[in-house]
This record gives structure tokens, sequence and C-alpha cells, in this order.
């Protein structure tokens, strides 16, 4: 007998109780409620904070009844600007917000999650100078006058597009 | 506020945790940057350390086919051609089309490419001359570039010389062989196997053929091969390889239109294999060229007779399978180019580029297997057999990309070796099951995820190195 709720233990300990379907578009929950089996205990996630957790749950509960037409393996990986536009709102959050959804995203093995993340911040990259990047993410530029010329040497054995 | 911005950053590299980007986990930076394009790679390379090592993933590079930046250049051409020989590929012949089936200014002039300093150079030939040639076939024994058929005026079909430019002297000179000769012939195929040069097919200005001929360079003796069972029809522009002794013939065009399907011939047992099983590939299409790298036959574009592809193709020798690379490539078109392989990479020189209908003068490369291996790393491999098709056809989005970590650079190259080999090995049976960090074990995202995941991921794809 499978319930059809789950319960899930935030690392601030707040507890949630999800429909198992949604809960189990986290692979590492599903493989989590596999090993364990039927439980009323909730499964905690010291990784994840409520704040986040909540933005997850609630993507993840978008997606449930909003599945996507487009079958994955059929999209174009390289391509930036197919995010759906409720993810493209859901991805616009500061920065800290976006880099803890996608190490969320990863560490509970939310594919489609990562993927639109993960796309929202190669979109912040594309086009930029390095000094652009570094300034966008608060990079502080590590290397010595001498390795980055050395980079930019390396960097010379292959042309850029249109040249 | 002053305070404000320097508080933030104190929190930044004091390590408040999540909150930059080059303190997120190894994989998930290299996730993301795999949606960038070569452009945004190099200047990922250019932003700071950490950067640098993901931004030199293998993973990244073999999503493109990349335009290298050459010292030099030489008059554009198709139809010629190209072998390596030590650190250089030799070009030679070749003509400019007036459109993609007429010829004109057919050429003798033999280039060199040192993949090393990426520089041309035109060699000058020692003795006599080497003749103007183009859809002729070019191939290395021992020393030697023998050139064999050919055109260069409507009686040049009629040489059956075989030409021989000595790659250390650069000395060429004519040789006439002796015994059954071929007929005279272009857009033939031509490969080497053991003493033996097979040529096979093509065009002799009336008719394609399908007659198999082979010369001993040795004792440059000509003979028929004693082939059996079902050769291809009679074609011509199609491709030849020889691995492991078998020839494999992919593509081609005759009287019957394009083959459906790749030939292989056994050499050991003089026997024609049709190879009906494998129509799934870039098959009925001709003017395309094929090279073996690693356990696999790798062929890119061709001309189906309407339109040209620009499709990077893989044959796995061992589970004996297509599959399409999905290489991003800025010419939407190629054919009658020349493809060799140095070290890791393909190389694609020339060749007739329907977006501008002229030949693309540029030198394109494609990574096809992690870079610099040391020799122990290349015994290794044979210990490390993993499901290359699932793993390398463009995995990094898909969570399943390769991680040859690719840190430090090497001469010519920014692209160097595995790091970390004893991780590497140990690590290749994690990754076929775990995409990123998923299971609970591994779950502790502290702030030095970066240095931890690297260690659990640096593998490349390591089934198609080349044991040259």
């Amino acid at each position: 007998m499978s319930m059809s709720t789950v319960k899930l233990e935030s690392s601030d300990e707040k507890i949630y109780e999800v429909e198992r379907d949604i809960a189990c578009m986290s692979v590492t929950i599903k493989n989590m409620l596999e090993d364990i089996g039927d439980s009323d205990a909730p499964i905690p996630l010291p990784n994840v904070t409520s704040t986040i957790l909540e933005k997850v749950l609630e993507y993840c509960k978008h997606h449930h009844e909003h599945p996507s037409p487009q079958p994955e393996d059929k999209k174009d990986e390289k391509r930036l600007d197919d995010i759906p536009p409720y993810d493209r709102d859901f991805c616009k959050v500061d920065q800290p917000t976006l880099f803890e959804l996608i190490l969320a995203a990863n560490y509970l093995d939310i594919k489609a999650l990562l993927d639109v993340t993960c796309k929202t911040v190669a979109n912040m990259i594309r086009g930029k100078t390095p000094e652009e990047i570094r300034k966008i993410f608060n990079i502080k530029n590590d290397f010595t006058p001498d390795e980055e010329e050395q980079i930019r040497k390396e960097n010379e054995w292959c042309e850029d597009k249109g040249n | 506020m002053n305070s404000g911005s320097s508080s933030k950053e104190m929190d930044f590299y004091n390590g408040s945790p999540y909150d930059g980007l080059y303190k997120l986990p190894y994989e998930v930076i290299l996730h993301i940057f795999s949606f960038m394009d070569l452009t945004d790679i190099k200047n990922l390379k250019l932003v700071c350390k950490t950067f640098s090592n993901v931004a030199s993933e293998y993973c990244l590079w073999k999503m493109f086919m990349i335009k290298l930046h050459t010292s030099g250049k030489i008059a554009p051409r198709v139809c010629h051609s190209a072998v390596v020989y030590k650190n250089k590929m030799y070009v030679y012949g070749g003509h400019l089309p007036d459109s993609h089936t007429f010829i004109k200014d057919v050429k003798k002039d033999v280039h060199s490419f040192d993949f090393e300093n990426r520089k041309w150079n035109k060699e000058l030939c020692v003795g006599s001359d080497m003749p103007e040639k183009t859809e002729h076939s070019a191939v290395v024994y021992k020393n030697g570039m023998y050139v064999f058929g050919g055109y260069s005026g409507n009686a040049s079909y009629l040489d059956i010389n075989l030409y021989k430019l000595d790659l250390d002297t650069l000395e060429s000179s004519v040789l006439q062989g002796t015994g059954s000769k071929p007929q005279g012939r272009s857009a033939h195929s031509a490969n080497v196997w053991r003493e033996y040069m097979y040529i096979f097919g093509g065009w002799n200005g009336t008719e394609s053929n399908n007659t198999f001929y082979r010369i001993n360079l040795e004792t440059l003796e000509w003979s028929q091969v004693p082939a059996k069972g079902t050769p291809p029809p009679c074609i011509r522009s199609h491709s030849a390889v020889i691995y492991d002794d078998f020839m494999y013939i992919i593509g081609g065009y005759g009287p019957n239109g394009h083959t459906e399907f790749p030939y292989s011939y056994d050499l050991l047992n003089n026997e024609w294999i049709p190879m009906i099983d494998n129509r799934d590939g870039p098959c009925s299409r001709s003017r395309l060229r094929t090279v073996v790298y690693g356990n696999s036959l790798w062929c890119l574009g061709g001309w189906n007779r309407s339109s040209y592809y620009n499709d990077l193709w893989k044959f796995n020798l061992e589970t004996r399978r297509w599959s399409k690379i999905q290489s991003s490539f800025e010419l939407t078109g190629i054919g009658q180019y020349s493809l060799v392989t140095y070290k890791n990479q393909i190389y694609v020189y020339g060749g007739y580029n329907p977006g501008t209908s002229s030949p693309q003068p540029n030198l394109y490369t494609y990574m096809a297997g992690p870079p610099s291996l040391e020799e122990d790393d290349i015994m290794n491999l044979d210990k490390i057999y993993l499901e290359d098709e699932e793993m390398s056809a463009f995995g990094s989005s898909s969570g399943s990309c390769s991680m040859a970590s690719i840190a430090s650079s090497n001469s010519g190259s920014s692209i160097s070796g595995l790091k970390n080999k004893n991780n590497r090995i140990d690590s290749q049976n994690e990754l076929k099951t775990k995409k990123f960090k998923t299971n609970n074990s591994n779950n502790n995202n502290n702030n030095n995820g970066l240095n931890s995941t690297t260690n659990n991921s640096t593998i490349g794809i390591l089934t198609n190195y080349s044991h040259q």
C-alpha cells in the first residue's frame, strides 16, 4: 500500500506534506522512498532550507500540473532562449537564491530545474567579457598578469566565430 | 553604501555558503558552461583559475567543430589529398571549382601543415615535378606519399603511374609498376594494408566502376584483388578506411544511385561483406571522407546530389552502431574536403562550401578524444570501457558529461591531459550510474565542494583513444 503523500523535512526542521508524485520528481527523494519503503517518518533534506524547499516544491507542483509537451531528448541542448515563461519568471531571483536553487536541484536531482537554473546563469554569462563576468558574479581575478597573458596566448589556437 | 558592499565582499570570500558562482560544485559549473558557445568558453578561461580549469574540460570542447587559427593560409581547394606523416599534414593537388561540379585550375603544389605550431608551409619538391592532380588518392607507406589516379585533363584518366613523394627528402619520383594494372581513374579510394595499397571504384571519365586492385609497394607489382562475396556496386566519390584487417566503404554514387549501406571487406579472407544492417548512418551520399580514430570510423558531411550535409558521424566498430555527434559547425554543408587525424583530433581542410558556392579556406578540428594522454594512460584505456555512445554524444546537458580534466596546457593547444589519472580510473564505475551529486553518501555541499567533487569526476571519454 503506497501512501499518496510524503513528508519532507528541511534543514531548519520545517515539515512539508507533499503529494508523492510531486516529491518523486526529485530522483533523490524517489530513491530514498524506494529504500525506506512506506513510512510515516519525514524525509530529512539537510541540504535544503525551508525557503528554498518551498520554491522547489512550487516549481515541481507547477510542472506536475502543467506537464511539458516537449519530450526531454528533443530539446536542443545548447539553446538558451527556450526557457518557458513560467520558468523564466521563477528564476528571477537574486543571485544567492539562484545558486541555492541550483544546489538544491543538483542535490535533489531534478533535471528540469537544474537545467533551467543553469541556463539562467549561462544567459548572464553569454556574450560578456571576462571582466564583465567577474563583475556580475563578484569574482576576484586570481591570475597574475603573466598567467593571464599565457591564457590569452593559448586561446589563440582557435578562432572565434565570424573570423 | 561603502560598508555594505565591502561586507558583502567579505561574506563572499570568507565563505557564506552558496552565494558565489565559483563556489558551486565543479560539475555544476561545468553544466552551466555546457550551454555556452566557444567564444564564451574562451572568455571564461580568463575569469579566474577555477573557471579556467572548468572551461578547459574536454567535454565542453568536443561540442564544437573548431576553426583553427593558423599561421598562413593556402589557396582554397577541393578534391585535394591530405596525408599525415610525423607531425605534419601534407596537402597535395585539388582544384578550384567553377560550381560544385566543374573542374578548373587543377593544382600540383604540395603544402605541409605543422600540427604543433599550426603553420602552413609550401614544400618545394626535388626531382621530377608532381603532376597536376585532383580527385586523386594519396596514402602514406613508410616514408613515402603514394599518389594514384586523379584528373588533370581528359587524357589524365589514362595515367596509371604511381607517384611517390619521399616525405623526408621531398624527392618525387614516377613509378611505373608491373603486373595486371588497373584502368586509370579518379574519385576512387586508396588504402594501405600491410605492404599493399588497395584501390577501389572511381570514375574513368565516362563511367563509374567497382574494380578492385592492389599494388605491392615493395615490389611495385599490381594485381587484381581475388575478392569473393558481394562487392559494392559501381561507384565513385565514396570513402574508404582500413581498421583491423577490414576495409570499410562508406557512401559513393554510381549508375544505380547511392550505396544505401556501408560495405566491409575482409582483407584476410578476401571477402566482401555488405553491411545491410548499418544503413542508419551517413549513407546515400558521396563526396564525404572517413577516418579511423579509436575504435570508430568518423565521417563528415557529403552530398546527396541536391544538398550538402554538415553532420559528423561515428561508427563504433565494437558495437557496430552509428551515432551522430551533435557538434556545432558553422558551415551548413561540406564535401570534397580532406579528413585526417593527428593525436586526439580530427582535421578537416578545404572542401566545397555550399553556403558560399566556393571552397572553404579554413582548417577545422574536432576533438575526437581526450587530449594528451600519456603512455600509461593509454595502457589503462583498454581496461576502461565505457558505454561511449551514451557518454560521448554531447552528453553534458543530459547530465552525463564526461570529465576529462584538462587543466594545464601543453604546447600549442590550450587543452591538455587528464590531470588526475588515478582518480579517473577509480571513479569510472561511479560515473556510469551517477550524474552530478545525487546520492546520499555524497551530499555534503560544503564550501570545498569544488575540490572534493573534482576528484570524483576526473574521467574522460576513454574508449575513443587511438593507440597510434
